[in-house]
């Protein structure tokens, strides 16, 4: 099941490579100003292969990124609106929308699904003309501690319902990160598991993350620690990592983190994995 | 290899009792539904469950869930849905949730052939991955699209018959035989309970007040009326 997230477009035409839900929103928060505007990065040059929609979906994410980050950065002076971490999801989820619907496509996991497969969204390289998935990236959502309530559910105490429960019932062994993991890796390794960090404790304005198709070598070599755990505590190596382009993350099947940074510019981190990610 | 009995066909002392949800409930029966990619499966689902029905494809992602309460004889049964992706890539997650299944609803397109051809693969999955028991209903579904039939009425009722299975032409799209599709279901695993009740009643370990089949499913509608 699931649901493709489709934002219809009126004056979509052949250069618009990505969608947008509002473009003419003003900044939120004055700390964003010496940021560029989301204006400024629709006009820049999409340099793109005919058939490869990597930098093509790169600069979705990269624009997408922005565009939460912008969420994440907001105070509301009265204190009276704070953006869910769900909420927050949602935004990063809708904003990467690519309109080439015969070789891209995103689905949204129903909360059953999010239960159950640990995943928030499925984003999908697809082959022509089948349109099955050629690639896919399942992504998981993490908050920081303070704005996810500590919870690691991915729905609210209203949303849970019967077939919640059951879900819950049916995934009691594993956490969603582990659940996650098991999913992609019974894919294959063309399946990639990609955890995105809204937020770190000492850099609580930025989006991280850790990909992945090999994540259940690294399980083995956590030994017990909850995995979790063990992601939390990876985001302390990231910094150490060294940079690379965003889009050599579709093209190459080793661990990467990236970042983005001031600019709203995706970056990524190398990682360790092949020897497992030194926690402590 | 054939796995044992699943331990949710004997959940009469399910009331007060029984694990997650709603646990008011006599009876819980897993269900799944199988069959090849874009046959259909979710619209199914979502028509029964949900009385929807939407024409916009979104393929399923790996596996998900309804649950329905039905009743029978003054029994309230939940039947937990399971709703699998048709696409080869997902084969290792769906069948890791045939153990314990019930009752199956495999189904094909009647305006493709290849997924019709498929139906003998997805009984012999069946055969591998569930229990002995396990009741399984062919659905021939998009019944409503006649001009494009290249399955015949006959072919699909020969196959279940050579497969000993029960058979409906539906449509999702039209409420064609989905309720009638499930609650056949519901009988034959009814059927199999009382079964395995008259001939081991340790099978249970709750005797159960009323047997299920006390009075006989009326008969079904199989084939498309459109």
């Amino acid at each position: 099941m699931g649901q493709k997230i489709s934002i219809p477009t009126s004056n979509s035409s052949k250069n618009d490579a990505f969608l947008l839900t509002n473009n003419s929103r003003p900044s939120l928060d004055p700390h964003t100003k010496h940021q560029p505007s989301i204006f400024s990065m629709l006009m820049k040059p999409l340099i793109t292969r005919p058939d490869d929609p990597v930098p093509l979906i790169s600069n979705c994410i990269s624009t997408a990124s922005a565009r939460t980050q912008e969420f994440l950065l907001f105070k509301d002076p009265e204190a009276k609106f704070q953006p869910s971490p769900h909420t927050l999801t949602q935004v990063e989820t809708q904003d990467v929308n690519i309109n080439l619907t015969d070789i891209f496509n995103c689905t949204a996991m129903t909360p059953e699904q999010q239960i159950l497969l640990g995943a928030d969204w499925v984003w999908a390289i697809l082959e022509k003309p089948t349109k099955n998935p050629k690639t896919q990236i399942a992504v998981r959502v993490l908050h920081l501690p303070e704005r996810d309530g500590a919870k690691v559910s991915p729905v609210t105490a209203e949303d849970c319902s019967e077939s919640i429960r059951m879900a819950w019932m049916e995934s009691r062994n594993k956490n969603l990160c582990e659940r996650m993991v098991d999913f992609c890796t019974s894919i294959g390794k063309d399946c990639y598991a990609l955890f995105l960090f809204f937020g770190r404790m000492d850099d609580k304005d930025n989006i991280y993350g850790v990909l992945s198709n090999n994540f259940d070598a690294v399980l083995l070599q956590t030994q017990g620690v909850l995995y979790t755990e063990a992601l939390c505590r990876l985001q302390t190596v990231l910094n150490s990592c060294c940079c690379s382009r965003q889009e050599e993350m579709l093209h190459n099947g080793q661990s990467r983190v990236f970042s983005t940074d001031s600019n709203s510019n995706v970056y990524l981190h190398k990682l360790k994995v092949d020897k497992g990610v030194h926690l402590d | 290899s054939r796995h044992e009995a699943p331990q949710m066909a004997a959940t009469q002392d399910a009331k007060g009792k029984g694990e997650g949800g709603d646990q008011n409930f006599d009876y819980m029966f897993k269900l799944l539904i199988i069959g090849n990619s874009s046959v259909g499966k979710t619209s199914f689902l979502f028509r029964y469950a949900d009385d929807a029905f939407t024409s916009a494809f979104v393929s399923t992602v790996g596996i998900d869930f309804k649950v329905k309460t039905v009743y029978k004889n003054d029994k309230r049964i939940k039947l937990q849905i399971w709703d699998t992706a048709g696409q080869e890539r997902y084969r290792t997650i769906t069948t890791a949730y045939y153990r314990g299944a019930m009752g199956f609803i495999l189904m094909y397109d009647i305006t493709n052939e290849e997924s019709f051809g498929a139906v003998q693969d997805w009984s012999t999955q069946i055969k591998t991955y569930s229990w002995d028991n396990a009741q399984v209903v062919l659905a021939g579904n998009k019944c409503d699209m006649e001009e494009e039939r290249v399955v015949s009425v006959e072919s699909g009722r020969l196959l279940a018959e050579q497969l000993g299975f029960e058979f409906f032409e539906t449509s999702a799209k039209d409420n064609i035989n989905v309720k009638q599709t499930f609650e056949r279901l519901v009988d034959l695993i009814c059927d199999k309970m009382s079964e395995s009740l008259d001939t081991d009643p340790a099978v249970t370990t709750g005797a159960p007040t009323a047997k299920l089949t006390d009075s006989a499913p009326p008969l079904q509608q199989q084939g498309c009326n459109c």
